[in-house]
């Protein structure tokens, strides 16, 4: 009997202090309000934010019939600091909202103009929100009007944006997407400029659609400025993240466009005199998908195995030095990583080259080698298979 | 038989004299009772027997009485006691009866009863006592007793003879491949289909009897060479405590002797196919077989033979080892889906990714019940269905499985009383729960501790829930033997017949634990 007591008594405590302790993160699906994207502005009414956050606002549910796309919906607040604006927005809600499932951070020119770092730390601190979380600027005036178009293909417009970046990582160099983390880590070591995709809208009549566009360029934590679109593969060849896309030699071999299977570039910094010189070596395994040029197959109007090769390396040569000149010209600031490169490798010389490295960047001379294989060419060049 | 052409001769009987009549006290035992405490047969006089036994037997009116008188010597007279369709009456007839009749008896010699034991009747038993224990129990159980007059003794005949189910598959241990016969309720019968799979006299019988009132007969199986004598000893030290009154399945006396008697889990294994119970002879464990159920229990019985079929080992290895791993498989999703469904949805929505939590999300709005309850209530209306369905005879069985489809499937989504992916999971949860039919009693309360746990703590509480009965599993043990004693796994003949099923060439030994005798085969079957 004694025991029986005993073992209620433990049971009953156990009880106890399971339920009174537990269930103290238990939420209904439905009671969350699942945002999908964030918009970062200047406030307008004296505060220094005004946070957009495009929702999904959940109608229909329960049978087959009615199961529909949910429908994007646009809260906004402001607020002196991020999570000042964040909380402003429960009193428009009736809902808790729900960071976990955010794909993006949009940040306005302005925002991004005073210095990020201070817009992310929130980001990195709250539970909820993940460090994969990407961040892009918006190329229009503000940031809230992006998440406001009309979507062309995916559910809302910070899906159709998250959905363009993921693409953008894998199969084109339209951009390099980069994550919280990355963005942390970039920021809190010298030898590397941040950079961000750029978004704008593209108007045509009375329609209008999201793009992704120039990717911003940073000096520490500021927008220094844009860099153009067409410049941008090349800054990921240097880059090195390089996972897809096409090569278009252009008027170099007309016609003609490569497909990347893979990349490998190397980063070769040498010192004479104290004065750094770098080399980007690339190796692209790629194939020729596209071959216009002849008037019937078989027929490549000229182009041999080899011509194909050197115009393919010939544009990626050009267009990395391209870029690399077009960097130091314009915004001064070192994007590529070689800082990072020397810090690595020569930790001795980078003591004294870290201070005033952006300087030392520009007197940098760049040199570029590119090697590209052609793996095959769709049976479009039948002769001439040379090693 | 004897026939009508039976070669009728002469029987030699001694009578007693008239004056050792003595005066029968005749005591009958107290109404009701099975205790006749030695008691012998009152009396040598015929009536003042016949009265007695009817005595015991008042009220029951399947008795039969039949006198019999010898047509050529009047004294020898006789009178037979049995059960009615308890007995072959064909073999009454021609065996004991006619034989009765036929013989012609003279007086000098041996007892009446001697005499027939030994020279009249064409019974192949006929044991003479006058215990009245032995008469009674005989009658009952299909004997005809054989009184005569002037005789101390009776003679117990076997005339056993009444209908029995036949052999047929036992309809919960179907397979597609292997032997097709299963146990019925007739315990020699039983042990007969047992003798057939294992010829060796190494194999060992032992009678016992159990129930007070009922008198069971039941028989303890084992091979002597390989059992492990100290589960035999710990099993008949345990049956030798029961004291019951009644035992009609052999479930009353594994209640009454099995280890961590309150828990879900079985200690002791039962099975109704000779094959089974011969392959786990084989291994070295204990078989008790009882008569009137066709349901035989071994001993000792480990965690892991609930996800062995016997057709495992009827089948090819491969395709046997894949069931084998779907059902631990399934089992595991039976027991955990639920809980870490609520987990999920309710404690750690970010495990969710972004389009599987949009699609749970909208499909919860407008849901009035939280969704624990949601699925407790959905779980407990499955095991209603299938409680409902596994007692309804077929057509009725049909019916209510649409009803039970459409009202709780479509029914419940559309009018939004729980929503879709709950349905999933039940569904999914009640399936795999039935690919163990074992374990079926086990897994429902697994499920429901650790859905309980998930509830309160989510995925934290789901781990320290399977933790909690992960630990009493380990912990418990049968007939000595601890019940997760193959998962103690070493090496490959430790889990040749565990999570897989290796070929049979490649089981080299018994199971561990079980036998003290390890090696199955020397060298094992290799193609030359």
């Amino acid at each position: 009997m004694n025991r029986i007591k005993k073992a209620a008594a433990l049971l009953e405590a156990a009880l106890i202090a399971l339920l009174f302790t537990g269930c103290f993160s238990y939420h209904e699906l439905e009671s969350l309000t699942i945002v999908t994207g964030i918009a970062i502005d200047k406030g307008a009414g004296g505060t220094k934010y005004r946070m957009t956050f495009e929702c999904l606002n959940m109608s229909g549910g329960g049978g087959s019939e009615d199961a529909q796309t949910p429908q994007a919906v646009v809260l906004q607040s402001e607020g002196d600091s991020v999570f000042d604006a964040v909380r402003g927005v429960l009193s428009e809600s009736s809902q808790k909202l729900y960071f976990s499932d955010c794909q993006e951070v949009i940040l306005s020119r302005d925002i991004a103009k005073e210095g990020i770092r201070k817009v992310i730390k929130w980001f990195l601190s709250d539970a909820e929100t993940r460090v994969t979380l990407r961040f892009v600027v918006s190329e229009e005036p503000t940031a809230a009007e992006l998440l406001q178009q009309e979507v062309q293909t995916g559910q809302t417009p910070a899906l159709e944006i998250s959905g363009a970046l993921e693409e953008a990582y894998s199969n084109s160099l339209a951009c390099l997407p980069l994550r919280l983390y990355e963005i942390n880590a970039i920021l809190s070591r010298p030898g590397l400029s941040l950079t961000l995709p750029g978004v704008r809208v593209v108007r045509e009549g009375e329609k209008s659609w999201l793009r992704l566009g120039a990717t911003a360029v940073f000096r520490d934590d500021r927008l220094a400025g844009w860099l153009p679109e067409e410049r941008v593969p090349y800054f990921i060849f240097v880059r090195g993240k390089v996972n897809g896309g096409l090569i278009v030699p252009g008027d170099r071999m007309p016609g003609v466009t490569f497909e990347i299977g893979e990349n490998r570039t190397d980063l070769g910094v040498t010192f004479s005199g104290g004065v750094p010189s770098a080399e980007v070596r690339t190796e692209t395994a790629v194939s020729a998908d596209e071959i216009a040029a002849g008037e019937k197959n078989g027929d490549v109007g000229g182009p041999s195995f080899s011509k194909l090769q050197s115009a393919a390396e010939e544009t990626v040569k050009a267009g990395v030095e391209g870029v690399i000149q077009y960097v130091k010209e314009k915004f001064g600031t070192d994007i590529f990583g070689f800082g990072l490169k020397i810090s690595r490798d020569y930790p001795s010389e980078w003591e004294k080259l870290s201070k005033d490295w952006d300087k030392t960047f520009l007197r940098m001379s760049c040199r570029a080698d590119a090697k590209v294989t052609i793996r095959d060419t769709s049976k479009l060049v039948e002769k001439e298979l040379e090693p | 038989m004897g026939g009508k052409s039976a070669a009728a001769g002469d029987v030699y009987f001694f009578q007693r004299p008239d004056t050792l009549k003595e005066k029968a006290k005749e005591v009958l035992p107290m109404a009701g009772s099975d205790d006749f405490g030695g008691a012998r047969l009152p009396s040598d006089r015929l009536e003042a027997n016949v009265r007695y036994l009817r005595g015991i037997f008042s009220g029951d009116d399947t008795l039969q009485v039949r006198h019999v008188a010898s047509p050529t010597e009047p004294a020898a007279r006789f009178c037979l006691i049995y059960t009615d369709g308890m007995v072959d009456n064909q073999l009454l007839n021609e065996d004991v009866i006619r034989p009765l009749l036929q013989f012609r008896f003279r007086r000098g010699g041996e007892d009446l009863t001697a005499a027939v034991g030994r020279s009249v009747t064409f019974a192949d038993s006929a044991e003479r006592t006058d215990r009245v224990e032995k008469l009674v129990q005989g009658i009952i159980y299909g004997d005809t007793v054989l009184l005569a007059d002037q005789c101390r003794d009776a003679l117990v005949l076997n005339t056993k003879g009444w209908k029995m189910r036949s052999i047929t598959e036992p309809e919960s241990e179907r397979v597609l491949r292997g032997p097709r016969e299963g146990f019925n309720e007739s315990l020699l019968t039983n042990l007969t289909m047992l003798h057939r799979k294992i010829r060796t006299p190494d194999l060992k019988m032992h009678y016992l009897t159990f129930g007070r009132r009922t008198r069971t007969k039941a028989c303890i199986c084992y091979l002597g060479s390989l059992v492990n004598q100290k589960v035999l000893n710990e099993l008949k030290k345990r049956l030798a405590k029961v004291d019951i009154d009644g035992v009609l399945d052999t479930n009353y006396l594994i209640e009454e002797i099995r280890d961590s008697p309150h828990s879900a889990v079985k200690t002791i294994g039962a099975t109704e196919r000779p094959d089974v119970v011969a392959g786990r002879l084989l291994e070295g464990r204990v078989a008790l077989f009882l008569d009137g159920t066709p349901t035989v229990m071994t001993v000792p019985h480990l965690f892991a033979e609930h996800f062995q079929s016997d057709e495992d080992y009827y089948l090819n290895y491969m395709f046997a080892s894949i069931g084998r791993i779907l059902r631990i498989l399934a089992f595991t999703i039976s027991t955990s889906l639920p809980a870490i469904y609520i987990s999920m949805v309710n404690f750690h929505q970010e495990m969710l990714p972004t389009p599987l939590l949009i699609s749970v999300s909208s499909a919860r709005q407008g849901v009035p019940f939280p969704t624990a309850l949601e699925i407790v209530f959905m779980l407990i209306t499955f095991e209603m269905l299938r409680e409902s369905g596994a007692r309804m005879p077929g057509i009725m069985g049909q019916t209510l499985s649409i009803v039970g489809a459409l009202v709780v499937g479509q029914a419940a989504v559309d009018a939004k009383i729980v929503s879709a992916p709950i349905i999933i999971v039940v569904a999914l949860t009640g399936i795999t729960g039935l690919m163990v039919p074992r374990l079926k009693g086990y897994v429902i309360l697994h499920r429901f501790v650790l859905l309980f746990f998930s509830c309160v703590l989510g995925l934290y509480g789901y781990l320290l829930g399977e933790l909690a009965l992960l630990a009493g599993l380990f912990g418990m043990s049968s007939f000595g033997v601890p019940i997760m004693a193959d998962s103690y796994a070493r090496g490959f003949q430790d889990y040749k017949d565990l999570v897989f099923r290796a070929p049979w060439k490649d089981m080299l030994r018994r199971p561990q634990f079980l036998s003290p005798d390890k090696v199955r085969q020397k060298g094992g079957g290799k193609p030359s």
